[in-house]
């Protein structure tokens, strides 16, 4: 499903070079959980923004279902991510300004659906994460759990094949924490593809592999075995 | 402290550089207008009051009435002012002025300058009206009997940098000696002359005064002795009107009356006819209604960039609290800085006007050549330094209490938000700006449409290709039938005439009426008249109702044919208007002395301006005489036509250049005034727009930046660049569209003002508003693009690490 091939990504600013992925090589397939892990500034967030499709790198490859991601045109670029990836923050990104249902709906929006169909995948799913009786508050008004779980409907609910997380926990204690990681465990379980970064050996022994980054490169691949 | 503010004041100018400087931009332009009102003002409002006496020093204008009307004109007769002398010892000095009419000719050697604005009057004048002599003296200034006072800028323009005393010019009939140079007549003044010849109506007799009362010719103007009363000169004429007026008054059915006019109060208050230039207040009242718009405008801008920075500001504010600042302090603070910016913006607006005001445009946009001196006027410094605080904190106290409200902890925590109500209020300001801007948009548009629809529309008469010679000189008249027929033998003049006024000038008045069925005379009314030649209509390519032209077969003293307008058939109710009969004059036994039999009715045409309604008008034949020649020539061969009408002028032996106008460039010049409004209103558009545009510029980019987030969630999710500039165009949109609403009816009363002036109007074209909303939409569309589409493109990697 996702295969790179030597990624590298160098910032430059102000005659200082700033390494942070270096000939990064990683295949995802499908149904996977896998896991980044390292410190900070190893190139995680690099990593998965990279994976995301909202960066480019400086050198490399990026075959996304047998698609090279990188020779495709920004709008071309968008098209396919709109459709396969959704996105969970560790800040949860939600717009203030909108309600939850909202929220949620935005990604079918950009995807032209119709509005009915719209309003009918946004109660489903809004069900499905137990936040119906929220629909029509705003984030303001919702604890951090409750925050993200809404962010995660948002995230699958154009039926993506790989959500991408970054640090889901990051901002939950760790009730709400295990509350996230059940449901991406869920949605793991039926079918979807997760990649996720993250500082937390617990959250990682969700996943079924685990990468270790530092300083830009892999530096290890382990797989877990679920009990 | 203070000093820590300063520093961080400009610290803050210098790293919001845009933001200073489309706030100082706008608030420059908004006081730079202040400053050309108030000095357009300072102007108007102190005309003549440079003059020491002026408080009692009264023009005499003349007030006619005849049957139910009053007209009012400022020239009165050469015997007024000396009449009433004999009546009252009340007048101290007199002065009667007059224009010696347009375009003279002063010839100095083999040079030639045909020159307005020279004028006449007793040798009294500078008594009455001091001026700083140069060269000369107010003694020797009219010691001969034809010496010729200059002012500096028509000597300099004849005689360079010679001096010009002693030197001869010489006129059309006369020979002057130059025994004074004086300074330009102040710009306020509403006498403006360049040069001042002495007139010695002294040598009329007293009967021919007494005789002259009814003929109004010149200015007069009297100076009254100290602590007298303008009453008293009123009651004299009174007494006057009985001795030498009231006779004739009552055997003709009219009636004259004097109105006196202080001096300081002549350029605005008058509204007397056949007067030298005016001020007009509603030019005023435009003038000044502009300068506090555009000042708005720019205070809004301020207002409006200054809230929308709070979100940015909050950290500061939340600190300085955090660490001891009051609520006052920081109210203080933030007006100090909205003080110090509108000051920046002083500087700039001082410079900004010094240029404006050299700009011939503007000069002959206010007619005025302004000055702007801060030295020699200090109460300008005063001026703008209150200008300065008022503007200052009337456009920083909103932002200063909004600002200073935020609270501490939420301003720390980095959770404060710029709230609803300010976000409304901001909408609010820029909706009011739209309306403004839209609403001269439109203001403008439909005056330039009124101005179009004159000079396009038809005016009963070909005005293209005509080509018009006064015939000024007495010894020139006689020769006109001569002339005419020259002229239409030459193979490029196609047809030519002759007339007492071209189209545009004045038509005469006079009283006549109707005979009625009966044989009677039928009341009285004034109607125009006016006097053309053989072949006047076949020039004019004026067409005939009925009848034909003039029958000069059948003049004889007392009796000759006429031709009228239909408005005149109209005006009479006349079935069959040939062979109806109109009588005037009075004989010796009371009968009518003068009697006109209609032969031909022509189509209406608009002898005067499109200001005035067509008039019943009586047309009479005559073939010479003080007029004008009307020459059609061919438009292909324009050059050769006009040396041949050249060389039939030439073949008389007149000492006089040859001079001709185009008619149309002539009716062009009619409506010289309202174009000139009409440019001032689009250039008040020009302004407006761009302050409206600079404020949305500042407005969007604080929107963005507030919106920094969101839009890059809103890219991770799949917006398109597209997709986000809507997003921040939809508001916008909306007050476009209310603005658009608002201003429909704001800009018709406006407009409607205006065009009230006119007799004949453009039909309004509704589809303007809703073009010029489109308009508006598109440009703030492109405004808001400049911004957001740099907030659309902007990776949303880095927006979403932003917290």
């Amino acid at each position: 499903m996702i295969e790179i091939d030597k990624l590298s990504k160098i910032y430059r600013s102000n005659s200082v070079e700033t390494v942070a992925l270096s000939n990064v090589s990683l295949t995802v397939k499908e149904g996977e959980f896998v896991s980044i892990m390292g410190p900070s500034g190893c190139g995680k967030s690099t990593l998965l923004n990279l994976l995301g499709m909202l960066d480019t790198p400086s050198t490399g490859s990026y075959q996304f279902n047998g698609i090279d991601v990188f020779s495709l045109k920004e709008t071309e670029r968008v098209a396919l991510r709109k459709v396969n990836i959704g996105f969970v923050f560790q800040s949860f990104n939600l717009i203030d300004e909108l309600t939850v249902a909202e929220n949620v709906e935005l990604p079918l929006v950009y995807l032209k659906r119709p509005s009915a169909d719209r309003k009918k995948r946004v109660a489903e799913i809004l069900d499905r994460m137990g936040m119906m009786h929220r629909a029509q508050h705003y984030p303001g008004e919702l604890s951090g759990g409750q925050q993200q779980r809404v962010s995660v409907a948002r995230a699958v609910i154009a039926n993506p094949k790989v959500i991408l997380a970054d640090e889901p926990t990051g901002n939950l204690d760790s009730l709400h924490g295990n509350e996230v990681m059940e449901l991406l465990s869920e949605l793991n379980a039926s079918g979807t593809t997760i990649v996720m970064v993250t500082h937390s050996s617990h959250d990682a022994s969700y996943s079924k592999r685990i990468v270790r980054l530092l300083d830009g490169e892999v530096v290890s691949e382990n797989n877990l075995m679920h009990v | 402290m203070f000093n820590t503010s300063w520093r961080f004041f400009i610290r803050a100018i210098l790293q919001h550089r845009t933001y200073t400087l489309l706030n100082v931009l706008g608030l420059a332009i908004g006081l730079a207008v202040t400053l050309l009102v108030v000095l357009f003002l300072r102007s108007e409002l102190t005309y003549d009051k440079h003059n020491p006496d002026h408080d009692r020093i009264y023009r005499l204008t003349s007030l006619l009435y005849l049957e139910n009307k009053v007209d009012h004109f400022a020239p009165t007769s050469v015997g007024l002012a000396p009449l009433l002398q004999e009546e009252t010892d009340a007048i101290q000095d007199y002065v009667r002025i007059g224009s010696a009419g347009e375009n003279i000719l002063l010839k100095s050697g083999r040079q030639s300058f045909y020159e307005d604005g020279i004028f006449y009057s007793d040798t009294t004048y500078f008594d009455l009206f001091p001026a700083e002599f140069i060269l000369g003296s107010k003694e020797t200034a009219f010691d001969k009997e034809r010496s010729m006072v200059l002012t500096k800028s028509l000597a300099t323009t004849i005689f360079g940098d010679e001096n010009p005393i002693g030197k001869t010019l010489r006129t059309n009939n006369s020979r002057f000696t130059v025994s004074a140079v004086i300074a330009d007549l102040p710009e306020n003044s509403h006498i403006k002359f360049k040069a001042l010849l002495p007139a010695f109506p002294e040598t009329f007799s007293r009967e021919e005064l007494i005789q002259s009362l009814w003929v109004a010719s010149m200015y007069t103007y009297v100076r009254l002795k100290p602590d007298r009363d303008i009453r008293e000169v009123k009651e004299a004429f009174n007494v006057l009107h009985d001795k030498y007026m009231v006779s004739l008054a009552r055997a003709i059915n009219t009636d004259y009356d004097i109105k006196p006019e202080a001096l300081a109060e002549i350029h605005y208050n008058s509204t007397a006819e056949y007067d030298l230039p005016r001020g007009k207040d509603e030019y005023l009242m435009v003038f000044s209604g502009i300068g506090l718009l555009i000042l708005a405008l720019a205070m809004i801008n301020y207002m409006n960039l200054a809230t929308a920075r709070a979100s940015g500001r909050a950290k500061e504010i939340g600190v300085r609290k955090v660490l001891g600042s009051t609520r006052r302090d920081l109210v203080w603070q933030l007006l100090i800085e909205s003080v110090s910016l509108t000051l920046i913006a002083l500087f700039l607006s001082v410079i900004l006007v010094e240029i404006i005001i050299q700009v011939p445009y503007f000069q002959d946009l206010i007619q005025k050549e302004l000055s702007l001196d801060l030295l020699a006027e200090p109460w300008l410094i005063y001026f703008g330094i209150l200008t300065t605080l008022i503007v200052g904190v009337l456009s920083g106290l909103y932002p200063a209490l909004y600002l200073s409200k935020i609270p501490a902890a939420s301003a720390l925590k980095g959770s404060f938000k710029a709230g609803s109500k300010s976000k409304r209020l901001r909408k609010f300001l820029v909706g009011i700006q739209f309306t403004i801007s839209v609403s001269v948009v439109v203001l403008a548009l439909l005056m330039t449409g009124q101005m179009q629809y004159m000079s396009d529309r038809y005016l009963g008469f070909n005005k293209e290709d005509l080509v018009i010679v006064p015939i000024q000189d007495t010894a020139l008249q006689s020769e006109i039938p001569q002339m005419l027929e020259d002229l239409r033998e030459k193979p490029h003049v196609l047809a030519a005439s002759y007339a007492q006024a071209s189209p545009g000038g004045r038509v005469g008045r006079m009283v006549m009426s109707e005979i009625t069925q009966h044989d009677e005379e039928a009341q009285r009314e004034a109607v125009d008249y006016l006097k053309v030649g053989d072949g006047y209509f076949e020039t004019m390519e004026i067409g005939f109702v009925k009848g034909g032209t003039f029958q000069p077969e059948r003049h004889i003293d007392t009796m000759e044919t006429v031709i009228v307008n239909e408005r005149l058939v109209e005006f009479y109710g006349w079935d069959e208007p040939i062979g109806q009969r109109l009588v005037w004059g009075v004989s010796e036994t009371g009968r009518p002395s003068q009697m006109a039999e209609v032969v031909g009715v022509i189509r209406d045409y608009n002898i005067m301006s499109l200001h005035n309604e067509i008039k019943p008008m009586v047309i009479f034949n005559e073939n010479d005489g003080h007029g004008l020649l009307h020459i059609r020539v061919d438009s292909e061969r324009l050059k050769t036509a006009l040396a041949e009408i050249e060389a039939v002028w030439n073949s008389n032996d007149v000492d006089r250049d040859f001079e001709f106008s185009f008619l149309d460039k002539t009716l062009a010049e009619l409506y010289r005034d309202d174009r000139r409004q009409t440019r001032l209103i689009t250039t008040f558009t020009l302004i407006t727009i761009l302050i409206s545009s600079l404020g949305l510029l500042g407005l969007t980019s604080y929107t963005a930046q507030q919106r920094y987030k969101e839009i890059g969630v809103r890219k991770v999710l799949g917006a398109t660049v597209q997709q986000i500039v809507s997003l921040l165009f939809r508001d916008i949109a909306a007050l476009v569209a209310i603005a658009v609403v608002i201003s429909v009816p704001l800009s018709y009363l406006a407009y409607h003002n205006w065009v009230k002036n006119f007799a004949f109007l453009a039909p309004m074209h509704w589809y303007l508003f809703f073009v010029t909303g489109i308009f508006a939409v598109i440009i703030s569309y492109a405004i808001v693009s400049l911004h957001s589409l740099k907030a659309a493109r902007t990776n949303p990697v880095k927006s979403l690490k932003y917290e």
